[in-house]
C-alpha cells in the first residue's frame, strides 16, 4: 500500500511541474503505459491472496482512475493555454473599413413609372406603348387637333425635318407632344373594350425652371359600352390615393378643355404650400394633378370606333410630375442631369421594385 | 383674361351675398374658367388712415410745397405735401411711416424735405394704384372719420379677377360671356342689355368690299363714318377698367375699341377717315407689300395674307393689327369704324407667320361671335358720340352673317348615361336655357339651337359637357373602376420586365441609371452615325438631331461628373435610339458606360481602373439573367464605329443578329468631348433578345456524385490567336466530362516573339463511376488534340 502512495505522490509531484504535452505525454507512459508504475503494480496482483487481490486491485484501479483524469486534465489545460496564446496572436482590428460595394440607383422615373403601372395593372389596365416620332395625324388631326387649332399652338411642337425625295404625302412628322397618339394607335388596331396604359417620354419645345423639351407623359384610355364619367373619378380618385399612400384626400375635378376629351376636366388635389415644399393635405390650395376626359365622339370616329355603341374615358398625368410630389424633388431639371450625386440621393434600390401597391381604398 | 367686379356688375345683377370675392371665385373655377389670382386693391390700403388738415402753410425753402398739419386721431403730425388741392378741414388719406406705398412698392420713410421732417404723407389715386390719377390729393368724404381706415371711404377699389380661358371658350374672352356663365350657375340674373340701333344721318362716302379672294377669310364687313369727333382722354371710368385690366390708356377713340373688346369680345378698328383713299376692300395681300404696324413695326407681306386696303396701300393686316399711319390720333376728327368677322384659320396663319400677338387676333382665331359684328359697331358708335360726339353715317355692309344656327338633338336618358348621374329633363332644359340655348322637346328629344357665341358646341358631346359644368362635376358620383382588358400586348409586357430585370442586375452592379435627352448635338451624333434624323426647330443647336446612340450622351454624363471631382463613374440608360433605318425610326437600347476607378487604394489594395474586361463582365452577367448561355458564346472582335479598333467587339445571337457590343470608347471620340479618361461602353439590344429570356423555367437538375478532377496544361500558340479558339471548342466539343475550361494566364513567348503562352485549367467530372488514371490520360490526349486542331497550339514541355 506504501508502495501505492509513493507512486500516486511522484505522479502527482511531476504533473504538478509539467508543461507542454509531449512532457505530459512522457509522464502518461510511465504511469499508464505497457511498461508503466501503475502498469508493473498491477501485475504483481497475481501473487497475491484473493482478498489481498481483492482490495489490493480495487485500489490501484482507483489510482489508475485518477491519474487517467489528472493527465486529461491537465492536457486539457496545456491546450487551452496554447490556443490561447495562438487566438491573442490572431487578434485583427476590425475597426478597418470593409471593402463596401457600392450599389448604384434606379431612376426615379422608373420607378415612378413601375409603381403607376402597378397600380393601374391591378386595376385591369394593360400597357402599351407607340413611336417616339409620330406623324402629325396620329399626335394632332385624328385627336381632334385640326391645322389652325389653337390648340396646336399650345405644344410647341418638335418638328423632324423631312427627307428629300421620300415620302410624297404631305404628312409632316413631329416628336409626339403626349402620349395620347397610343390612343388614337390602340383604337385603330384593337376592338373594345380597351384598357389601357401608356408610360413614355414626350416632347416640347420649352425650357424653363418647370418645363424641360422632354418629359414624361401616362396616357390612359378605357373603351367599352358603358364606363362614364363616374368610372373615371373613382378610377383616379383610387389612384391618387394608392399612388400618395393617402387615406384621404381632397380632390376637386375641374370643367377644362382638351379637343380630344368632352366632358374635359383637370383633377387638383388639395395641398399646404410650406416653403418650396408641398403637403397633400387640406383645401387651402389645389394642385393640377392631372387631366382626364370622356373620349369625345369625334375621336372614336376618327378611330374608326362606333361612336354610337362605344364610349369611355382618358386620362394624361406628368410622371415626373407626381414623381417630384411623391418624393419631393425641387427640381425638374435636375431629373435629366446624370448628376452622379443626386442620382445617388432619388435613386432607389434594386430592392424598392414593386413597390408598396395595396394601400387606400374607397 | 383680366376684368373687375365692378366691371361684371354691369352685366349681372348678383343675388344677395354672391358678389363675394371668394363666392365668386370658387364658382369661377367650378365652370372651368380657373381663376389665377384675384387682386383686392383694398388689401394693400389697410394701414392707410383718414386725416384732417387742420391747417396748411407755404414751406419757406420751397415754392411748391406746402407745411400741413394733419389730425390722424390719436395726435397731430406735419406732414410736407406738393399738391396744389390743400384746404382746412378737408379729409385725406394719410400714409404713415413705414407702411408700403402701392406705387412705388417702397417703404415710406422718416424723411427731411427742405430742411424740414415729414412725418407721412398724403396720397393721390396714382399713389394708391387706385387710378392714374395725380392732378391733386384725394379729397375723401367730408363724414368720414378721422383715423379710420382710408379704404372705407375710397372709390374705385375695384378687385380684379384674373383667369385662364381654355382655347374652346372665346365667349369669355369678354366679361358679358363670363357673365352669363355665373348666372346659369345661380349667382345673379344676366342684365338685360340691348343695343340700340343708330340711324345714320348721311351716307358713308367711305364704302367697304370684300373681293373674291377673300371670301373664305371674311364673312362680313360693316363700316361706319363718323365726322367731327373730338378725339379726347376718355372719362375717368373707361380709364379706370383699362388700367385695373394692365393696360394703358391712349385716348377715347382707342381706349373705347379696347374696352369693347374685353366687354363683349368683340375686336373693332378706328380708322382715321381723312387718311384713307377710296373705298376699303378685304383682300389678299400682293408679295412685297408693305404695311407699318401700329406696333411700329414694317411688315413686309407675302402673296396669300388677309389684309384691309385702301384704293392705295394695305390699311390693316385682317383682324390682328392696323396700320398705323391710317390709325385714329388725337387730331383726328373723322373716323371710320370697322366692324368684320374673319375666318379663325386665315387670322391663325397670319400671324402666326408674322409673329404678332394681339388681343384681336387672339379672339378671332378662337372663333368671334359672328352676331358681334353689327353689334359691337353700333356700341362702338354709341360711346364714340357720348364721349367725342360726331356725326354718324348710316352703315355700309359687304358679305352676309353667316347663318350658324347649330341644331343638336339629345335624349336626357343619354345624360346619364355618360355621366353617371340622374339629370332630368327640366333640369337640363333650364340649364341651357340660361346658357341662352333655345330648346324645344319634341318626343323624348330636346331640340336644342346652340347661341351664335358658342362656336365650340357641335354636338351632343359639347352639350353634355354644358349641362355637367354647370350642374357641377362635384355632383358625379365615384365609382369603382375595374377594367377586363382585352388587348393583347404580352409582347410589351415581357419587353418591360426584362427591362426591370435589366435595371436591377445593373443597380446590384454598382451601375447608376440616368435619363438623358432624346436628343443631342449633330457635332457629336456624326461620330455615331453616318445620318441623323434633324429636328427642324430645336431648343438649341447642342440639341439639334435625334441621337442615334445613347454612348454620347453618357459619355458626357461621366464627363460633368469626372470634372466635379468624382471619379467611380458607372452609368447606364434605357431608352430609344433613332435612325431611317429602325421600324418607326427607333430602337430601343440598353447602353452602359463605365470610367474611373474601380477600386480605391485601401489598406488591403492597391488602386485599381475600370478596364474593358468590367464592361464585357456587365454585358455577359447580363446576358447570363437573360437566360443565355454565355460560355459557349463567341466574341466578334469587330469594329464598331467609336469604339477602339483594338478593344472593339459584338456579341450576336443564334440568328446572326447583334445582341451587345462593348469595348473602350475610341480616344479621339473623347478628346473631341473634352474627356480625358478612358471609357468603356456597351449596348445591349434589349429587343433582339429571345422571348425566353425572362422565362423561369429550366431543364432538371443533373448531378455526378463522384469525385472530379483539375487538369492544367500550357499551350503555345501563335499571337494573333484569341484565347477562345482554345476554350469554345473545348466547351462546345463532345467530352461532355469537361465542366469547366479557365483561362489562367497568357504571357508572351521569351524565345519566339510570334508566339505565346495560354494555361488553361479544366474541371473535369465523371457521371458513371469515378475516374481512373487512364481514362483522364485518354481525355487529356483528346484535349490536346482538339487545341491543336482549332489553334495549332502545342502543349508547352
Amino acid at each position: 500500500m506504501k508502495e501505492l502512495e509513493k507512486i500516486e505522490k511522484s505522479i502527482i509531484e511531476q504533473l504538478d511541474v509539467v508543461e507542454g504535452l509531449d512532457a505530459l505525454e512522457k509522464i502518461r507512459v510511465q504511469a499508464l503505459g505497457k511498461k508503466g508504475l501503475i502498469t508493473e503494480t498491477m501485475r504483481s496482483l497475481a501473487k497475491m491472496e484473493l482478498e489481498e487481490r481483492k482490495l489490493f486491485g480495487k485500489q490501484i484501479n482507483l489510482l489508475k482512475l485518477k491519474i487517467t483524469n489528472l493527465i486529461n486534465e491537465k492536457r486539457e489545460l496545456i491546450n487551452g493555454f496554447g490556443l490561447k496564446t495562438k487566438l491573442k496572436s490572431e487578434f485583427l482590428d476590425l475597426s478597418l473599413p470593409a471593402d463596401l460595394e457600392l450599389d448604384g440607383a434606379i431612376h426615379p422615373i422608373s420607378q415612378v413609372i413601375q409603381e403607376v403601372s402597378l397600380i393601374f395593372g391591378e386595376m385591369g389596365f394593360d400597357i402599351a406603348d407607340g413611336p417616339d416620332i409620330e406623324d402629325d395625324w396620329h399626335n394632332f388631326t385624328a385627336l381632334n387637333i385640326p391645322p389652325e387649332h389653337p390648340a396646336r399652338q399650345m405644344h410647341d411642337t418638335f418638328y423632324i425635318e423631312k427627307r428629300d425625295n421620300k415620302k410624297t404625302s404631305d404628312s409632316i412628322d413631329v416628336l409626339r407632344t403626349h402620349t395620347s397618339p397610343v390612343q388614337v394607335r390602340t383604337m385603330i388596331s384593337s376592338i373594345p373594350p380597351i384598357n389601357i396604359i401608356v408610360p413614355g417620354r414626350t416632347y416640347r419645345s420649352d425650357s424653363d425652371q418647370t418645363h424641360t423639351p422632354m418629359f414624361h407623359q401616362v396616357e390612359g384610355l378605357v373603351i367599352d359600352e358603358k364606363s362614364h364619367m363616374g368610372h373615371l373619378k373613382g378610377c383616379l380618385v383610387e389612384f391618387v390615393k394608392r399612388f400618395f399612400n393617402l387615406d384621404e384626400v381632397n380632390y376637386r375635378f375641374r370643367p377644362s378643355y382638351f379637343p380630344f376629351t368632352e366632358p374635359s376636366a383637370e383633377m387638383d388635389i388639395g395641398c399646404i404650400r410650406e416653403g418650396n415644399k408641398i403637403v397633400l393635405k387640406g383645401d387651402q390650395d389645389w394642385l393640377e394633378i392631372l387631366g382626364c376626359g370622356m373620349v369625345n365622339p369625334i375621336v372614336l370616329e376618327n378611330c374608326g370606333v362606333d361612336s354610337n355603341k362605344y364610349q369611355g374615358f382618358a386620362f394624361g398625368v406628368g410622371i415626373d410630375r407626381i414623381a417630384m410630389l411623391k418624393y419631393g424633388m425641387p427640381d425638374l431639371r435636375s431629373f435629366f442631369e446624370s448628376d452622379l450625386r443626386w442620382l445617388r440621393h432619388y435613386g432607389f434600390s434594386q430592392f424598392d421594385f414593386p413597390p408598396n401597391a395595396r394601400k387606400g381604398s374607397f | 383674361m383680366k376684368f373687375t367686379l365692378s366691371w361684371l356688375s354691369d352685366h349681372l345683377d348678383f343675388f344677395d351675398g354672391n358678389d363675394d370675392i371668394s363666392v365668386i371665385s370658387k364658382t369661377l373655377t367650378s365652370l372651368g374658367l380657373e381663376v389665377e389670382s384675384v387682386f383686392d386693391p383694398s388689401e394693400k390700403l389697410k394701414d392707410f388712415k383718414v386725416g384732417c388738415i387742420t391747417e396748411h402753410s407755404k414751406h419757406p425753402n420751397a415754392d411748391k410745397l406746402s407745411i400741413c398739419k394733419v389730425d390722424v386721431g390719436d395726435q397731430e403730425m406735419d406732414i410736407i405735401c406738393g399738391a396744389n388741392n390743400l384746404s382746412n378741414g378737408m379729409k385725406v388719406v394719410f400714409a404713415p411711416v413705414g407702411i408700403v406705398i402701392p406705387e412705388s412698392n417702397e417703404k415710406l420713410k422718416k424723411a427731411k424735405i427742405r430742411g424740414i421732417p415729414s412725418n407721412g404723407m398724403l396720397c393721390s389715386e396714382r399713389e394708391l394704384c387706385i387710378s392714374d390719377e395725380h392732378d391733386g390729393i384725394i379729397e375723401l368724404d367730408k363724414k368720414a372719420i378721422i383715423g379710420s381706415e382710408a379704404s372705407l371711404y375710397l372709390d374705385g377699389l375695384d378687385p380684379v379677377f384674373e383667369i385662364a380661358i381654355t382655347p374652346n371658350r372665346q365667349d369669355c374672352l369678354g366679361v358679358r360671356g363670363i357673365a352669363r356663365d355665373l348666372s346659369a350657375k345661380g349667382l345673379g340674373k344676366l342684365k338685360d342689355r340691348k343695343i340700340d340701333k343708330i340711324n345714320g344721318s348721311f351716307q358713308s362716302p367711305i364704302n367697304v368690299n370684300i373681293n373674291d379672294n377673300a371670301k373664305d377669310d371674311c364673312f362680313v364687313f360693316f363700316g361706319r363714318y363718323l365726322k367731327n369727333v373730338k378725339n379726347v382722354e376718355s372719362p375717368k371710368w373707361l380709364r379706370n377698367r383699362l388700367i385695373s385690366i394692365g393696360l394703358k390708356p391712349i385716348s377715347a377713340l382707342v381706349d373705347i375699341t379696347n374696352y369693347i373688346t374685353f366687354d363683349l369680345a368683340r375686336p373693332l378698328h378706328v380708322f382715321d377717315a381723312k387718311k384713307i383713299n377710296g373705298d376699303l376692300a378685304v383682300k389678299n395681300s400682293l408679295k412685297d407689300e408693305k404695311i407699318l404696324a401700329l406696333n411700329d413695326k414694317i411688315y413686309n407681306l407675302d402673296s396669300c395674307t388677309t389684309i384691309i386696303a385702301d384704293e392705295k396701300a394695305p390699311v390693316s393686316i385682317a383682324g390682328i393689327i392696323g396700320g398705323k399711319e391710317s390709325g385714329a390720333a388725337i387730331e383726328t376728327q373723322d373716323i371710320f369704324i370697322e366692324s368684320a368677322l374673319f375666318n379663325p384659320i386665315s387670322v391663325a396663319k397670319s400671324g402666326r407667320k408674322y409673329g404678332i400677338e394681339s388681343d384681336a387676333r387672339y379672339r378671332f382665331e378662337r372663333g368671334v361671335d359672328p352676331n358681334s359684328a353689327e353689334g359691337g359697331i353700333e356700341l362702338a358708335t354709341k360711346l364714340i358720340m357720348e364721349i367725342c360726339g360726331g356725326v354718324p353715317s348710316s352703315l355700309v355692309k359687304a358679305g352676309e352673317v353667316r347663318s350658324i344656327n347649330k341644331k343638336i338633338s339629345i335624349i336626357p336618358e343619354k345624360l346619364n348615361k355618360y355621366l353617371g348621374i340622374e339629370i332630368n329633363r327640366a333640369l337640363a332644359v333650364e340649364i341651357l336655357n340660361n346658357l341662352g340655348f333655345g330648346t324645344h322637346e319634341e318626343n323624348s328629344e330636346i331640340k336644342i339651337e346652340v347661341p351664335s357665341w358658342r362656336s365650340d358646341v357641335f354636338g351632343e358631346a359639347d352639350i353634355i359637357e354644358e349641362i355637367a359644368r354647370i350642374h357641377g362635376y362635384d355632383k358625379i358620383p365615384i365609382i369603382n373602376f375595374r377594367g377586363k382588358s382585352k388587348v393583347k400586348n404580352s409582347e410589351i409586357h415581357n419587353t418591360l420586365q426584362l427591362r426591370n430585370k435589366a435595371r436591377k442586375i445593373l443597380v446590384s452592379r454598382g451601375l447608376n441609371e440616368c435619363i438623358t435627352w432624346s436628343f443631342m448635338s449633330s457635332k457629336y451624333a456624326k461620330h455615331f452615325s453616318e445620318d441623323q434624323i434633324n429636328l427642324l426647330n430645336p431648343i438649341s443647336k447642342d440639341l439639334d438631331v435625334l441621337r442615334p446612340s445613347i454612348v454620347p450622351n453618357l459619355i458626357e454624363a461621366v464627363r460633368k461628373n469626372y470634372v466635379r471631382g468624382l471619379d467611380q463613374l458607372s452609368f447606364f440608360e434605357i431608352g430609344p435610339i433613332f435612325h431611317e433605318k429602325f421600324s418607326s425610326k427607333q430602337l430601343s437600347v440598353l447602353t452602359l458606360a463605365r470610367a474611373g476607378v474601380k477600386h480605391h487604394r485601401s489598406w488591403k489594395t492597391n488602386k485599381s481602373e475600370f478596364s474593358v474586361f468590367d464592361i464585357k463582365a456587365d454585358v455577359l452577367s447580363l446576358l447570363r439573367f437573360f437566360n443565355i448561355e454565355i460560355d459557349k458564346l463567341p466574341i466578334y472582335q469587330e469594329q464598331v464605329k467609336w469604339l477602339h479598333p483594338g478593344r472593339s467587339a459584338i456579341i450576336k445571337n443564334d440568328k446572326g443578329n447583334d445582341i451587345a457590343s462593348f469595348g473602350e470608347v475610341h480616344p479621339l471620340i473623347l478628346r473631341e468631348m473634352n474627356l480625358e479618361c478612358p471609357v468603356f461602353v456597351a449596348d445591349i439590344y434589349i429587343d433582339n433578345l429571345a422571348s425566353n429570356s425572362i422565362s423561369l423555367s429550366r431543364e432538371s437538375f443533373l448531378s455526378s456524385d463522384f469525385p472530379s478532377v483539375i487538369r492544367d496544361f500550357s499551350f503555345v500558340v501563335d499571337k494573333n490567336i484569341s484565347a477562345q479558339e482554345i476554350t469554345l471548342p473545348l466547351k462546345k466539343s463532345n467530352i461532355y466530362e469537361i465542366k469547366e475550361v479557365n483561362v489562367f494566364d497568357v504571357y508572351n513567348d521569351k524565345l519566339d516573339k510570334n508566339k505565346k503562352s495560354i494555361a488553361i485549367s479544366i474541371i473535369l467530372e465523371p457521371s458513371k463511376k469515378t475516374f481512373t488514371d487512364s481514362e483522364i490520360e485518354k481525355i487529356c490526349k483528346k484535349i490536346i488534340k482538339i487545341v491543336n486542331r482549332s489553334s495549332g497550339a502545342e502543349l508547352r514541355n
